[in-house]
Order: structure tokens, then sequence, then C-alpha cells
């Protein structure tokens, strides 16, 4: 597998088959990503049409210090908080303080006998996932999805996202919360 | 002894804690089963999270992108490029010239300005001239468009409206009736 620094060094002189090796690259997590934000398989193939264009586009403002990867999910990320300001979609923001921040006392572990994930099989757990990711903010799916999807490391998602690492972590603890609760309730 | 925060449970499944905060959680997991059965939940809970299943990309996903990307990259300073690469090759063939003659370059430098003065004096002129003839020819027919509105004027008071509806009908049909000849002469002097 070719380097991304020289797939992308190789595009920008007008290679297209190095920008279409970008794509088979990146086409399956970043589909996996915007199925996740949009809830529909078609839209998110035509989000990625789009925001691997927008890339090819802005190739020439990459910096290879960056990670590829975090470099288009950013473009991704804007992509998506632009979708969602078109369609009004109320998106808690994560600027907002949210029940749970660092300054905000924890509860501390409570008893669950016997858990929901230890009920179920894997593949009932995975639908039942699905559907609560589909309920909670739309702020906190993303570091969810970029945490637990896409697998980023914290570091790399407060560079998608702008953000402190210790607010990442923090925003990614609460939307696990949140979907632990839904599960719960709906077990 | 107090119990594990939930969200440090968290990060201690997730590897983020440092070596001092790792080995403080461990020692409370040894005596707390509360804790320990709390972990374990998280830790299913994590697989769960990291096992959803990928959304199939369509085979010919790359290639339909590609096509919506126009066949050629446009550089940011493409005409840049073309100006340095230009002046680059005039320097190259003026440095052979003067390689292959032995003339000096200060010659050859010379000779290339005078010629490009005499062209740029010529092209003036030509361009001067030009735009001269546009000029008169547009006087010409600013005058005659006002001659013929007024001669028109002049016509139709003197006569009734029908008439003059008559009179511009005819005029239409014969300016057609000269038309259609011309093209016809023409294109016998294509068969021809």
């Amino acid at each position: 597998m070719h380097d991304d620094s020289v797939l992308i060094q190789r595009a920008l002189k007008g290679d297209r088959k190095a920008f279409e090796m970008i794509i088979l690259k990146y086409q399956q997590p970043l589909v996996n990503y915007l199925g996740r934000m949009t809830g529909e398989r078609e839209t998110a193939l035509d989000f990625a049409q789009d925001i691997f264009l927008k890339a090819y586009a802005s190739l020439d403002s990459y910096r290879p210090a960056f990670k590829f990867s975090t470099w288009l999910f950013k473009i991704a990320s804007n992509h998506m908080i632009d979708h969602w300001r078109k369609k009004k979609i109320a998106a808690v923001s994560l600027d907002q303080p949210f029940d749970g921040d660092e300054s905000s006392p924890r509860p501390q572990v409570e008893d669950r006998e016997p858990s929901v994930v230890r009920k179920y099989e894997l593949a009932e757990i995975r639908a039942r996932i699905e559907n609560a990711l589909d309920r909670i903010p739309a702020a906190f799916r993303e570091l969810f999805v970029l945490r637990h999807v896409n697998e980023f490391s914290y570091e790399e998602i407060a560079d998608i996202k702008g953000l402190p690492v210790g607010t990442v972590k923090n925003r990614v603890f609460q939307a696990k919360e949140l979907l632990r609760r839904q599960l719960e309730g709906i077990s | 002894m107090s119990c594990l925060r939930p969200d440090r449970l968290d990060l201690y499944l997730e590897g983020e804690l440092d070596g001092a905060e790792r080995r403080e959680v461990e020692a409370h997991l040894r005596l707390c089963p509360g804790c320990r059965g709390a972990l374990e939940d998280r830790r299913a809970f994590d697989r769960a999270f990291s096992s959803l299943p990928p959304i199939e990309v369509p085979p010919g996903f790359a290639a339909a992108v590609m096509a919506r990307i126009p066949a050629e990259r446009r550089h940011a300073f493409g005409w840049l490029a073309a100006l340095v690469s230009g002046t680059g090759a005039v320097l190259t063939a003026l440095l052979g010239y003067h390689l292959v003659t032995g003339e000096s370059l200060a010659g050859i430098l010379l000779a290339v300005g005078r010629a490009v003065a005499d062209f740029a004096g010529r092209a003036v002129v030509l361009v001067a001239k030009v735009i001269g003839l546009l000029g008169v020819l547009l006087d010409a027919a600013a005058d005659l468009a006002k001659a013929l509105w007024k001669g028109l004027g002049i016509f139709s008071a003197f006569l009734r409206p029908e008439v003059v509806g008559l009179v511009l009908v005819l005029a239409f049909a014969l300016s057609l009736l000269v038309l259609v000849g011309v093209k016809k002469i023409v294109s016998l002097g294509e068969r021809s």
C-alpha cells in the first residue's frame, strides 16, 4: 500500500490513478462514518462522493505535517455540519456545557444486574446500538462514531473537531452513557 | 473506600491512563467486586460498540467519483508557471544562438529588441487604422439610418395609414424575394 503523502503528491501532479487509490483506501471508513451520522446508506454514499470531490478540489491546501485521514474527516465533519444547518436539525453544540462535564460531579458506579450486553446475542445488541445511535444528539453521536466506529485516537478526534483532548474524552464518555441509557431503556 | 468513577473505568479500559493512575485503579479493582463487575460490563459494551458492521460500498464507487472529477487538474499558479517556462525557453534559445553563432549576447538582445519594437510599432499603426475605419463605417451607417427614418416620416405624413401599411408589407416581401434570389445564386455557384 502506498503512503498517503506519495499518493497526494502524484495526484497533485495530475495522476488520476493516485487519487483513485486514495478513494479506494478511505471510502469504507468514510461511508461508515457518514452512514452512522445520516442513518441512510444512499445519503451516506452521495455525501462521500461530495466529500471526495471537495478533497480533490482543495488538495493544494493539504499539509503533509497532518494525517490525511484527519484532514479528510475534517472536511466530512464540516459537510455534516452544513447538512444539519440546511435541514435545521438541532444538534447539541459541543461548546455548550453538558451534564457531567469535568466541573460537574459524576455518579458512582451503579449496580447493574445483568447488563443488556450480556443478555442478548451480539447481532441483536448491534441492531439495538444502531437504533440507539439515531436517538442521541448528533454532536455526541459524531464523537462516538469517530472513536468507536472509525477508531480514531482522542488526539486525532480533537484535531478533526478543533476541541481540547480532555473535552473530547469527556464527550465520548457522555455519548456512551447516553447510548447505555438508551439500551437499558429498551431492553 | 469510594468506588471508581465510570469515566475513570472507561479511560482505564481504553488504555488512556498513565502508569500511576492505572496502578491506582488496579489496586482498587483487586479489592472491590462491584467495580470489577462494572468494568466487565463496560468492557462488554465497548466490544459491542466497536463491532458495528461496515456499511456496504458498491464496487464502482471510486470510478463513479473519478468520473465526476475534471480530466485535467487546475493548478492555482498555472499562469505563473507558463510565464516562467516561456521566459526560460526564450532565454535558452538566445543562449543557444549565442553559442552556435558566436555573436555577442548584447548584440542578439539588441537585434531582438529592435525586431520586437518594429513589430509592435507596425501593429499599433494597423490597429489604429482599423479602429479609424470602423468609426467611419459606423458614422455612415448611423447617417443612413437617420435619413431612412426621416424619409419614412415624410412619406407617411402624406399618405393614409392603410396605404403606409401596404407599402411596408410590399417592401418586406420585396426584401425577402431579394434574399431568396441571392441565396439561390450563391447555391448555384456552389454546385458549379
